[in-house]
């Protein structure tokens, strides 16, 4: 793989011994990568070898229509971690938030990778890409976005959209979606792609990509959406730690309640954990701390396809029923045909009583003939 | 289909045997199932239980009757598409397609009836015309309810199983529209209930057949004025 690497930074061993990280904390980050691909822990000296002698691969990092959420995921202000000089390992030679250079000396290096590098360089994605109207809505340095996806993702050796944006269009792409946003896999097809969603994906994630790709040379297993397995095959709900309160049937009635404070079950608070599949709680956000559930907020499905669309309301267990109102859920519409079947019935038996008699009483009549 | 299958007479009274006992089974297993998959279904999906201890098992439970129940409505189901094509003719597929019957016994006949737009009860021996569409429509609600809860249930245990069961028929469809579309349906079913039985019982008095008891026993009276 000899050039697709480039030479010029310090490696991995010399950066940890700079940093001060022990060789202790570098083997349990190993170990614990190794648990998050779900590898056998006797993978671990392999991966903590393939960081210490492979060197880094060079990585694009293009944001079109973003927040910049997953750049803030990715950056992780806290002191260096071994993640980080993971991360570091990737020689990102175009961020537009991060990169020291600007204007017309970018273009030269984004251009300069591209050129120079073509079929070798990852491009990492960040945000949606606009189609309609020839995607005149979010151009860069005067190109389009999709022609800019379109030459750098189409060239690379591999290209990882990081967020719910660059995957299925995330909130630009939310109903009515005025700008005909989608994400990176719909804008360039045929491309070697693998999806990290999540508002924002975490930075674990990808930290645990990058590692599988030094040690096996290969993206990881994905499923049919272009997912990890490893990070997407599991549902939030079966790997909770309030799932116990779940199944006892104790549940958060009100934010604040006592159930709250006690920790129960967020269902009834429009919890979507039961439909979303992601490691957040295993993998947890900024270095284990926490995450949502564990911080006493429902899941909101924000690694499902166009969650702004089908895991809203938040608040809600179930979506809106297209064609009425915010305020009529499917209970309330539910009652609302029952109770018209039964009208119906009564209106039908009252109806029966006035004008029906007349009709029965052919009805014997006729028996007794037949 | 006249009455020329299996009269009895019984005092001064002829009896026609039109609910083999596979298709009485079926209807009152699906009886059953139906109103436990309602009622675990309505506790699952809306106002919930609460539980006071951690050890208990409420929501579980009710997950699993529900489960439980959905198995045993899905065989029930499958034992009656089968009796559709080797039980007699009143159990037969063919009476959800409202074709080829006599005008008297059509749709729009039936319908005039009900909405006392004039014309005669049905008196069909079998189902009426309307009664199979609305069967029809029935089937297809059956068939949305088990297919959304196999793909709900594909999220757990086994997703290879569940999609075989018609979890496939929704897997591109986001888990939270497809959980949408099984809690609806549920009040569609309810709603369908309600009509069914009104309708039964004002049927049954209107015709005078033994209707309601042919479900329970097979046999329905006939009063010779049988039209189809
Ligand atoms: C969950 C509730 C119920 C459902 C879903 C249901 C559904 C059905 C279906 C699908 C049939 C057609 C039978 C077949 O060909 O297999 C049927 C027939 C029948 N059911 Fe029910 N039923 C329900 C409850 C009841 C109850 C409580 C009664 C009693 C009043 C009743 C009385 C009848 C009668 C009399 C028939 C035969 C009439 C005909 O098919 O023309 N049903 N029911
Ligand atoms: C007449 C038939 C049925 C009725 C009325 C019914 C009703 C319901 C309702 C109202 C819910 C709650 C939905 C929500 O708001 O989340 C539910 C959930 C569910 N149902 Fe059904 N259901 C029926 C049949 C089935 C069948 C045949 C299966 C398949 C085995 C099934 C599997 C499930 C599953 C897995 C859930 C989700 C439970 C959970 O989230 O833990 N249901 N059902
Ligand atoms: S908090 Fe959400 S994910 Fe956790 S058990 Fe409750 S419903 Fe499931």
């Amino acid at each position: 793989m000899g050039e697709f690497f480039d030479l010029k930074y310090e490696s991995a061993v010399d950066r940890m011994a700079r940093e001060g990280v022990s060789r202790r904390d570098f083997m349990k980050f190993c170990t614990a990568m190794a648990a998050a691909l779900a590898l056998p822990a006797s993978m671990a000296p392999k991966i903590a070898e393939a960081i210490e002698t492979r060197k880094k691969p060079v990585v694009v990092w293009l944001e079109f229509q973003d927040c910049c959420g997953n750049t803030e995921s990715f950056l992780r202000a806290s002191k260096p971690t071994v993640a980080e000089i993971v991360l570091d390992v990737l020689s990102v030679d175009y961020h537009e938030t991060i990169m020291a250079a600007a204007g017309h000396q970018a273009h030269a290096a984004l251009d300069g990778v591209v050129k120079n590098l073509k079929g070798q360089y990852i491009a990492i994605v960040e945000g949606s890409i606009p189609m309609k109207d020839g995607g005149v809505y979010c151009c860069i340095g005067g190109r389009s976005a999709i022609d800019i996806a379109k030459t750098v993702c189409g060239n690379a050796l591999a290209t990882i959209a990081v967020g719910n944006c660059a995957w299925d269009g995330g909130l630009p792409a939310a109903a009515p979606n005025p700008t005909g946003a989608v994400g990176v896999g719909a804008a360039v097809p045929g491309i070697t792609l693998l999806n990290l969603p999540g508002c924002p994906m975490n930075a674990e994630n990808l930290t645990a990509v990058v590692v599988h790709f030094l040690t096996f040379g290969t993206l990881p297993a994905c499923d049919s959406k272009g997912r990890p397995l490893f990070a997407y095959g599991k549902r939030i709900h079966d790997n909770c730690e309030r799932r116990a309160h779940f199944d006892a049937g104790q549940f958060v009635r009100s934010w604040g309640d006592d159930g709250h404070r006690k920790g129960w079950c967020l269902y009834e608070m429009g919890c979507k954990g039961p439909s979303t599949f992601a490691n957040c709680p295993t993998m947890r956000f900024n270095e284990k701390t926490s995450w949502p559930v564990q911080a006493g907020h429902g899941c909101i499905g924000c690694a499902s396809d166009n969650f702004w669309d089908t895991a809203t309301p938040f608040y809600r267990r179930l979506p809106n029923v297209p064609g009425f109102g915010a305020d009529a859920t499917a209970d309330k519409i539910g009652v609302g045909v029952v109770g018209a079947a039964a009208g119906a019935a009564i209106a039908h038996g009252i109806g029966r009583l006035m004008s029906g008699k007349k009709d029965e009483e052919t009805s014997t009549n006729r028996r007794e003939e037949g | 289909m006249s009455a020329n299958t299996m009269n009895e007479k019984i005092g001064s009274q002829r009896r026609v045997y039109v609910w083999e006992f596979p298709v009485r089974l079926t209807h009152w297993v699906n009886v059953a199932a139906i109103t436990a998959l309602s009622v675990t279904g309505f506790m699952i999906g809306g106002p919930h239980v609460h539980s006071v201890h951690t050890e208990d098992f409420a929501m579980g439970m009710l997950r699993f009757i529900h489960l439980l129940a959905g198995y045993v409505f899905v065989a029930s189901l499958l034992v009656r598409l089968y009796w559709a094509f080797a039980g007699n003719d009143f159990a037969s597929w063919r009476h959800l397609f409202p074709f080829g019957r006599p005008k008297a016994c059509s749709v729009s006949e039936n319908l005039k009836y009900y909405l006392f737009m004039g014309g005669q009860p049905p008196f069909a021996v079998g189902h009426t015309a309307l009664g199979g569409v609305f069967y029809c429509v029935i089937c297809v609600v059956y068939i949305v309810m088990f297919t959304t809860g196999f793909a709900l249930h594909q999220q757990s245990i086994y997703p290879a199983f569940a999609k075989f069961m018609g979890g496939w028929m929704w897997c591109s469809l986001p888990l939270q529209t497809v959980k949408l579309v099984h809690h609806v349906s549920m009040y569609a079913i309810i709603g369908a209930v309600v009509m069914h039985i009104y309708i039964a019982m004002y049927l049954d008095r209107a015709e005078k057949n033994s209707l309601i008891g042919s479900i329970f026993d097979g046999y329905k009276i006939l009063t010779g004025r049988e039209r189809c």
